[in-house]
């Protein structure tokens, strides 16, 4: 397989995207471009817009407004050839059960056009690429997680695609199947093919992807570099107070009044754990634990994190990722 | 390589193929469609066939003969036979000059059957379609020849005994005269009545043959349902959607992906009904293969409306379709015969569909038939184009 360049420099440009459910809008006025051979990383909480956006990238959603440009095509205009260059690589294990690996490969290489000798060496290509030229005989309903997952890139990518959509390739498997579909990913992109990634997991969107987008309630709220992110939260810094809190007691209301001391960006309480971000100005945090040592509670261990994606995600969109 | 330079939308055969591939290789499916079918023509066939005997009346008997003896004194004797065998009520036995037209009254059930005096010697009797009264006339006819025997027998040990006149003529089933008859042609071991099916002697097998088809072909309508949930079941719908070409072409191509096994149902279930079982269909091979090809036209329309349906179906299709099919076809005759409310019945499109393949095999008709293919071929054509217009508009999720 591989993937041949192109002029342009951008393979993906999103101007102003806007896509509504009936009266509910998924994504609003969205923009974004992903450059060629680069590995883009689409993160956002559920329902944040990431689904519908890689849909109508990938041709199989309509849109409101805006425009797309997929490989100097208009997607308005030029449906057909953008469908040509696509590879999909759903969240959903989507392959046939009655099917042997190899025939699922091969019918999906085949819907592109494919044929004879062609067909029947990028279907071995594909699988052999993720590691399951040993079981090409082998059902899908006899493999395990991992091996599904793999035979679902493999389905997705046999044709030889440009551009190659991933929505959470690596959700349910194990942390070999994990780190062998990283890899491929790797591989993939420096075969010239770009990808479009998303996942749940940060460490692996920090560690395999070149640039991010965090995007919430269908707004784009910020993109870069894992670096260039985590500089726009640079001014937080991160305590943790381990703690116990009481039957009775009102964690909502203490996080409120958390919130409303100076210099409190956010507060996050979780299994008597008081999340704390605070402005790196600050010279202390005396205030807060007044606050915590006032409400009753019992100090058992303070410490400090340094920002990271995970940081800067929460910082950015105001929630965790899940 | 990349396929930039892909055709559009040729992989036509490859869809059909994988379509073929999963029906082959889903054992639920092959039961359903293939083995339950089948066995339950056997099972049903073989278990009410009892039912159907006891419960059925002899009712009137009406027999056409055929005398090929020219000699006047046998056909007198044959006469005589027919008349005093009729009580102008129960039982009538009329002669006939024109053996066709006399079969072609046993074949249009006008009269229960043929009995042919044979030269020189022999009865050939051609049955109907009413099985008790086959039964009834065979009886009548092997009486008829066994009290031959005995007149002959009479006659062979002691003439004189004859002389005066019994209540029984001399005629042996050959129509000849007791002395006229040679010693080959009346022996003692000889069999002298036997039967000859003209395509239409039907019994219950043959019933369930006809309603086990148009049961598979009727279920089809799930199986066309499932050609959509089923790839949207297994996630595989938006890479279809992906792939290059028109969604129309995508939608038209699910449909047709199912005429292998349309036809493979379809075919199963007739050879093995014919072959294992000894069922019957039409007589001829024109009236099978229209048979087929009627079955074939209604599980297509039938598919299209199945796939039409599958498009807004939220739940799993058998669950939702099988009670109102298995209600259809309860009313409409499939599972017995006996089941037929004249407000109801006469209406299900299975029953309707049903009689019309029960003119093609019984009567050789197949204006019923035609009807049934030109509204399964309208039936086809609008819900394919009314999938086609809502699937291109549908956004997949």
């Amino acid at each position: 397989m591989c993937w041949e360049g192109m002029q342009v420099a951008d393979i993906v440009t999103v101007s102003n995207l806007v896509k509504n459910y009936g009266d509910l809008c998924a994504v609003d006025h969205l923009s974004f471009s992903v450059s060629r051979g680069e590995i883009f990383g689409l993160l956002g909480p559920n329902g944040a817009g990431k689904s519908t956006t890689l849909s109508v990238i990938s041709t199989l959603s309509d849109y409101q407004k805006g425009e797309i440009i997929i490989d100097g095509m208009r997607l308005e205009k030029d449906r057909m050839g953008i469908k040509r260059i696509i590879g999909m690589v759903p969240q959903d294990i989507a392959v046939y059960n009655h099917l042997s690996a190899i025939e699922n490969v091969k019918f999906f290489a085949s819907l592109y056009g494919l044929k004879g000798k062609k067909l029947s060496d990028a279907a071995s290509e594909a699988l052999e690429f993720v590691g399951l030229s040993d079981k090409h005989k082998m059902k899908p309903k006899k493999m395990s997680g991992g091996m599904r997952r793999r035979l679902n890139i493999a389905c997705g990518i046999a044709h030889a695609p440009r551009l190659i959509v991933m929505d959470e390739p690596t959700v349910g498997v194990d942390a070999q199947s994990r780190e062998h579909i990283l890899n491929s990913i790797r591989v993939l992109q420096s075969r010239g093919a770009t990808i479009i990634y998303t996942s749940h997991y940060m460490q692996e969107v920090e560690e395999i992807c070149d640039r991010i987008a965090i995007i919430d309630k269908g707004k784009m709220v910020a993109s870069g570099t894992s670096q260039e992110l985590v500089s726009l939260v640079t001014d937080i810094k991160t305590f943790y107070i381990d703690t116990k809190f009481g039957a009775s007691f009102d964690q909502d209301e203490f996080a409120r009044q958390l919130k409303q001391l100076p210099g409190v960006k956010n507060v996050l309480i979780d299994d008597n754990v008081i999340r704390i971000d605070i402005s790196i100005q600050m010279e202390s945090i005396t205030r807060v634990l007044e606050q915590v040592i006032s409400k009753g509670l019992t100090i058992y261990n303070i410490h400090s994190e340094v920002p990271n994606l995970d940081t800067t995600f929460l910082t950015l969109t105001g929630h965790e990722l899940r | 390589m990349n396929c930039d330079n892909c055709d559009r939308r040729k992989e036509m055969p490859e869809i059909i193929l994988k379509e073929t591939k999963e029906f082959l290789r889903d054992k639920t499916y092959l039961f359903f469609f293939l083995l339950f079918p089948a066995m339950l023509v056997f099972l049903l066939g073989n278990i009410l066939s009892s039912q159907d005997n006891a419960d059925a009346a002899i009712g009137a008997i009406s027999i056409q003969y055929y005398v090929e003896a020219k000699d006047p004194q046998s056909a007198a004797g044959i006469d005589d036979f027919a008349r005093a065998i009729s009580d102008g009520n129960t039982i009538k036995m009329e002669k006939t000059e024109d053996l066709a037209a006399s079969q072609a009254a046993v074949k249009d059930n006008s009269i229960t059957a043929v009995v042919v005096f044979l030269e020189p010697a022999g009865i050939q009797i051609y049955e109907g379609r009413n099985s008790v009264g086959n039964r009834t006339v065979a009886a009548i006819m092997n009486g008829f020849a066994l009290t031959n025997k005995a007149v002959l027998s009479a006659s062979q040990i002691s003439p004189a005994s004859l002389q005066d006149g019994g209540s029984v003529e001399g005629i042996a089933a050959d129509g000849n005269s007791v002395g006229a008859i040679s010693d080959d042609a009346m022996s003692i071991d000889r069999n002298f009545v036997t039967t000859k099916d003209l395509g239409v002697n039907r019994t219950i097998l043959d019933y369930y043959a006809i309603s086990m088809l148009t049961m598979i072909t009727f279920v089809s309508l799930i199986s066309g349902t499932y050609a959509f949930t089923r790839e949207r079941d297994n996630k595989t719908m938006n890479r279809l959607i992906l792939s290059p070409g028109n969604r129309w072409s995508l939608y038209i191509q699910k449909i047709l992906g199912t005429i292998p096994q349309i036809i493979s149902q379809t075919i199963v279930l007739m050879l093995v009904s014919v072959f294992l079982f000894h069922a019957h269909y039409a007589a001829t091979w024109k009236g099978n293969l229209f048979l087929f090809g009627m079955f074939f036209c209604v599980a297509l329309a039938l598919i299209s409306l199945g796939a039409f349906i599958g498009l807004f179906l939220k739940t799993e299709p058998t669950a939702t379709l099988m009670p109102i099919l298995w209600i259809a076809m309860f009313f409409g005759g499939t599972f017995t015969r006996m089941v037929n409310i004249k407000e109801v019945t006469p209406y299900l499109p299975n029953y309707i569909v049903q009689n019309a393949a029960f003119d093609i095999t019984l009567f050789g008709r197949y204006g019923m038939g035609l009807q049934v293919i030109a509204v399964s071929a309208v039936l086809f054509a609008a819900t394919l184009t009314a999938g086609v217009l809502v699937f291109n508009r549908k956004e997949e999720q």
